[in-house]
């Protein structure tokens, strides 16, 4: 890595009693690599002075979410592992809950879009299902929502009604 | 609205009074279905990188993940009025979905395991080549011994056969 040792022993604070604790409490959450991802998406983040932070908060690194003292410091901790190992985990793909759920067998519902006429009129709401009382009461596919097997394509059968 | 909500780290399902919630700064809503899903969370790992995830067996092509059964279940954001025989339609219909379900699945497992007890075998069969000194120690010898007399033996033949072909 090209930064010589560190002051410290490695994995000295593993057998510190609460160490893991401390960290581990709301009250010390630092940004989560999914919060850090959207701050770079959005081109960085700016911090106005302000005396209560690290150097007034002019040295922010955005990968991390630290506050440096000066230019130099963030410099240095552009030079560490801990920082090189961060840009790998941005790297890859965002995590979302879309993403587990899907892990678990579940997709999101595609409706249509919403179609007008010319006087600016919903045509169609594809959120609004009648209920299949009042639409046919021979089948109830038509308000595929809970009827899943019946209608292969539930958007298009909710388009339809 | 009561629903059956999803782990956001091991995708197992979080029944209503169950499990935690946390709420982000930013308003975000995780939900975990225990605290040792809690608690990865918390150490900032990726799921998609915890092994015992559903997220990590996915991606992996450990499980079957594109199927057309998946294609059933889903967050819906709008209500339905109750009606009986849509709900014993719906209720016929899981059933239905299951059973092929676990019937691709487990297709899906055979394939993927099809060639596992060959490389088993083969692997077994090159770890026992290369540490035969380990197995029998005696044997490898008397083989190293007799490989050397073999070789000088041959190199000796074709020594004498150049000889002869130069006379």
């Amino acid at each position: 890595m090209g930064t010589g040792s560190y002051g410290r022993k490695k994995r000295a604070t593993a057998k510190k009693k609460g160490f893991k604790k401390y960290f581990l409490a709301t009250k010390h959450r630092t940004r989560d690599v999914d919060q850090i991802q959207d701050d770079i998406a959005k081109g960085g983040v700016n911090f106005e002075y302000d005396p209560d932070l690290p150097g007034g908060g002019q040295f922010y690194c955005v990968e991390t979410g630290r506050h440096f003292i000066s230019a130099d410091a963030l410099a240095a901790h552009k030079k560490t592992k801990p920082y090189k190992k961060r840009l790998k985990e941005l790297a890859e793909e965002q995590y979302t809950q879309a993403e587990a759920e899907a892990g678990a067998g579940i997709m999101k519902e595609k409706l249509p879009p919403i179609r007008r006429d010319a006087d600016g009129n919903i045509i169609n709401n594809p959120t609004f299902v009648p209920s299949a009382a009042t639409t046919t009461s021979s089948s109830s596919s038509a308000s595929a929502a809970a009827a899943p097997a019946a209608a292969p394509a539930p958007s298009t059968a909710a388009a339809s009604t | 609205m009561v629903r059956i909500e999803h782990c956001f780290v091991c995708s197992g399902p979080v029944y209503p009074g169950h499990g935690i919630t946390f709420v982000r700064n930013d308003s975000k809503v995780f939900k975990f279905c225990r605290s040792k899903c809690h608690k990865s969370f918390k150490l900032k790992r990726n799921p998609r990188k915890i092994k015992w995830t559903k997220s990590y067996r996915k991606s992996r092509g450990k499980e079957m993940a594109v199927d057309s059964t998946f294609d059933f279940e889903k967050r819906r954001n709008r209500p339905v009025k109750y009606d009986r025989d849509l709900m014993m339609q719906t209720l016929e219909a899981m059933k239905k979905v299951e059973k092929i379900r676990t019937a691709r699945e487990e297709r899906f497992y055979r394939r993927r395991m099809r060639d596992v007890k060959q490389l088993e075998k083969t692997r077994a069969r090159n770890e026992i080549v290369r540490n035969i000194d380990l197995v029998a120690p005696a044997a490898s010898k008397q083989r190293q011994t007799t490989n050397v007399v073999e070789k000088a033996q041959a190199k000796l033949d074709k020594a004498k056969s150049a000889a002869m072909d130069v006379q």
